[in-house]
């Protein structure tokens, strides 16, 4: 007797990018007000290619990762703009549609490995689950499709750790379970949301590792929503910087290190203590707090924050402009590096402007 | 990597806090012992900043605490000022933990969550009855302003109002108010984001200076430790491996260990230095096996060698011996990274390879 496959297949439009993000709004309506945690992200991804989202705490980049894949509950959320992945639109989809897709066609990884397995259930079982469900394959099959994924995911004797509950395994061995059991099915997109937070170093360069790797071999896309942005470098072909949920910057990650154009990129790449500085460095800050989300500047949001601000930037809001590089996005009047910006930091640097004085 | 050995110590009379043959055991169930901390020394000059890496479970923490007999280390030495703080009693080491203030990593649940700032940083002084009322306010004011908050307008206010970098603020305001001697941080920037990192490690420098103090800065980020420390002492399993200055040891790491951890961080922030990012896997350069060994059987010999790509028989059987491989820059290891072999493993009839 055949089981019933449930597994929503999506097929690939020609010419167009697997994922496409246009103008996401995520808003909670909290009682302190409507919360603007996304507010008109747009983004799209290719079949194949790692998208960084890197932002601070508060930065909405998580809640993004949710909203895209429709994890947030229905209550007190606005979600507006449209989210399309393959020919699926994800902002309409129902629930069941979205059950066919989650954990078969997009997966994701969460910061905690320990609490995102159950502690009761066999670490093999947690594996076979969705093959079972998704794929409809026999127990047996599933088994055999399990231990292969421990072994590519780096899990020794896996036949033995198959029977172990989480909790006999280390942070780093339930963060490879995690993402067994989040690449079983074979998705095409992977979300990793602080897939390394929490971890050793040497754990998480093996973990960052292990995603690229599995993520060349199997041609997913894959999206890492990271503070740290020592951890995309060298792994994702694309960053987005976002603060106060919006994207300030948006470029292959090699342009993005070289020729930061907005002000809060080039604070955040140079706040970040470097093993290439002698010891006792200054290290640079970003003078205030980021702002209430319940309460948003008019204007850049950066502008309370920003050494560069003029008064432009605290009428107008910037809007995304593109750069001379190609596919680099850039929010801001006064960019790093241009006579304009330059200008504007001179001026706030001869009038003591608080925010101006710590940049060199 | 297991070391022992005190060869990395200085002169007793210049150190301030000097540890000898410290050792942390737990109980574990069936009458084993968790070996937290095995037989490490180490010592800290006035003014210094000693910097402790290591990963999770190898005994940093414990050993920051166990300088603070929390709880006491079961053997060894902890001498403070020339006076050994595992003889004294309760009541002798509560005054002396006025001169030896702690930050945590978590600073939400440092902060009592039902007492306002003023009390928090006003209790010290009140435990001692340090001056009059006045003088306990004037202090908290000066304290607070130099952590950049303002007494008068966060002084009625609950830690729950605050952001985690504002208290962390708040915690090292309260280190200080008795002016303390050391300052031993546990992990203080983990949890914080790296614009409010980067504030809160230029604060400790300031302090530092200011107040002149001696830190202890125990973290698990090789690039935050070097920021603040003079002098690094990474750990393994409960051992030291590899004491030196910070320049010395990041820029030629002896210990196989040490250059692992390195290597990490190295690839995980290539591109923040803006040379051309080489796409080199973690795995392809070093250990492929980065489980810790159990602490309640640790492995004979050098802890490390069951992830060490260099290990050979001798390292199973000799734990390797603290030595000076070059001016103040001392190894715990039989195969040292651009040193000559240890003198047992060369009688052993091993080459360096």
């Amino acid at each position: 007797m055949s089981r019933k496959r449930h597994v929503r297949d999506i097929d690939d439009l020609e010419d167009r990018p697997l994922l496409e993000v246009e103008n996401l709004k995520t808003y909670f309506q909290t009682g302190h007000g409507i919360v603007k945690s996304v507010d008109g992200v747009s983004f799209d991804l290719e079949r194949g290619r790692t998208l960084a989202i890197v932002g601070e705490s508060g930065s909405g980049k998580t809640v993004l990762s949710r909203s895209v894949m429709g994890l947030l509950p229905p209550q007190n959320v606005i979600r507006e703009g449209r989210v399309r992945f393959g020919d699926v639109d994800l902002t309409n989809a129902s629930p069941q549609e979205l059950r066919g897709l989650w954990g078969a066609q997009i997966s994701m990884v969460f910061q905690d490995p320990v609490t995102s397995l159950n502690p009761v259930v066999r670490a093999g079982r947690q594996i076979t689950e969705s093959l079972r469900y998704h794929l409809a394959m026999s127990r047996q099959d599933a088994k055999e499709t399990a231990i292969s994924l421990f072994r590519s995911v780096g899990i020794p004797e896996p036949e033995n750790r198959m029977q172990w509950y989480p909790h006999q395994f280390s942070g780093g061995m339930c963060q490879r379970i995690v993402i067994a059991a989040a690449i079983a099915c074979g998705p095409k997109l992977l979300l990793a949301d602080e897939p390394t937070t929490g971890l050793d170093v040497t754990v998480s360069a093996q973990i960052l590792d292990l995603l690229n790797r599995l993520q060349q071999e199997r041609y997913m896309s894959v999206i890492i929503v990271t503070h740290d942005l020592g951890v995309v470098t060298g792994r994702s072909d694309d960053v987005i910087v976002m603060y106060a949920g919006q994207v300030v910057e948006r470029a292959p990650t090699t342009t993005l290190f070289r020729d930061a154009r907005m002000p809060y990129t080039e604070a955040l790449l140079k706040s970040a203590p470097r093993l290439s500085n002698p010891s006792h460095t200054r290290l640079h800050t970003i003078p205030g707090n980021p702002p209430n989300p319940a309460n948003l500047p008019k204007g850049c949001r950066f502008a309370p924050r920003c050494p560069y601000v003029q008064p432009k930037c605290r009428e107008e809001e910037p809007p995304l402009r593109q750069a001379e590089a190609p596919r680099h996005w850039y929010a801001c009047w006064y960019p790093v590096g241009t006579p304009e910006g330059v200008r504007a930091l001179e001026e706030n640097q001869a009038a003591g402007v608080p925010a101006a004085m710590g940049v060199v | 990597m297991a070391g022992i050995g005190t060869a990395h110590l200085r002169d007793a009379e210049q150190s301030i806090i000097r540890v000898e043959h410290l050792v942390v055991e737990f109980p574990a169930p069936r009458g084993q012992k968790v070996h937290a901390v095995s037989d490490i020394s180490f010592d800290v000059l006035p003014g210094e900043t000693l910097g402790i890496v290591g990963e999770s479970g190898c005994g940093k923490s414990t050993t920051g605490r166990a300088l603070l007999q929390l709880p006491k280390p079961t053997s060894g030495k902890v001498v403070f000022e020339g006076v050994d703080l595992t003889g004294l009693t309760s009541e002798a080491m509560r005054q002396v933990r006025t001169k030896m203030q702690v930050i945590f990593q978590d600073p939400i649940s440092s902060l009592y969550p039902r007492r306002t700032v003023a009390e928090l940083v006003l209790e010290p002084l009140a435990i001692w009855d340090v001056g009059s009322s006045e003088d306990r306010v004037q202090r908290a004011r000066l304290m607070l302003s130099e952590v950049n908050m303002d007494y008068d307008s966060v002084s009625w206010r609950r830690p729950y109002e605050f952001s985690i970098g504002q208290c962390q603020r708040i915690s090292i305001a309260r280190a200080l108010m008795l002016n303390p001697r050391v300052l031993i941080c546990d992990e203080p920037v983990s949890a914080l984001d790296v614009s409010v990192q980067a504030q809160i490690l230029n604060l400790l420098e300031d302090m530092k200076r200011r107040y002149g103090l001696t830190m202890i800065f125990i973290s698990h980020d090789l690039a935050v430790v070097k920021n603040v420390s003079d002098r690094v002492l990474v750990m393994f399993l409960g051992k030291v491996c590899e004491v030196a200055d910070a320049e010395s040891l990041y820029s030629a790491p002896a210990h196989p260990y040490t250059r692992a951890l390195l290597m990490a961080s190295v690839i995980s922030s290539r591109a923040l230095s803006r040379a051309g990012a080489q796409p080199t896997t973690f795995a392809e350069e070093e250990e492929t096996q980065t489980e810790m060994p159990s602490s309640v059987t640790p492995p004979s010999g050098c802890r490390y060698r069951t992830r060490c790509p260099r290990a050979q028989e001798i390292c199973g059987v000799q734990e390797p011996i603290m030595r000076e491989i070059k001016t103040d820059h001392f190894v715990a290891c039989h195969f040292p990274l651009g040193a000559p072999a240890s003198t047992e493993a060369t009688a052993a009839g091993h080459s360096n390879t």
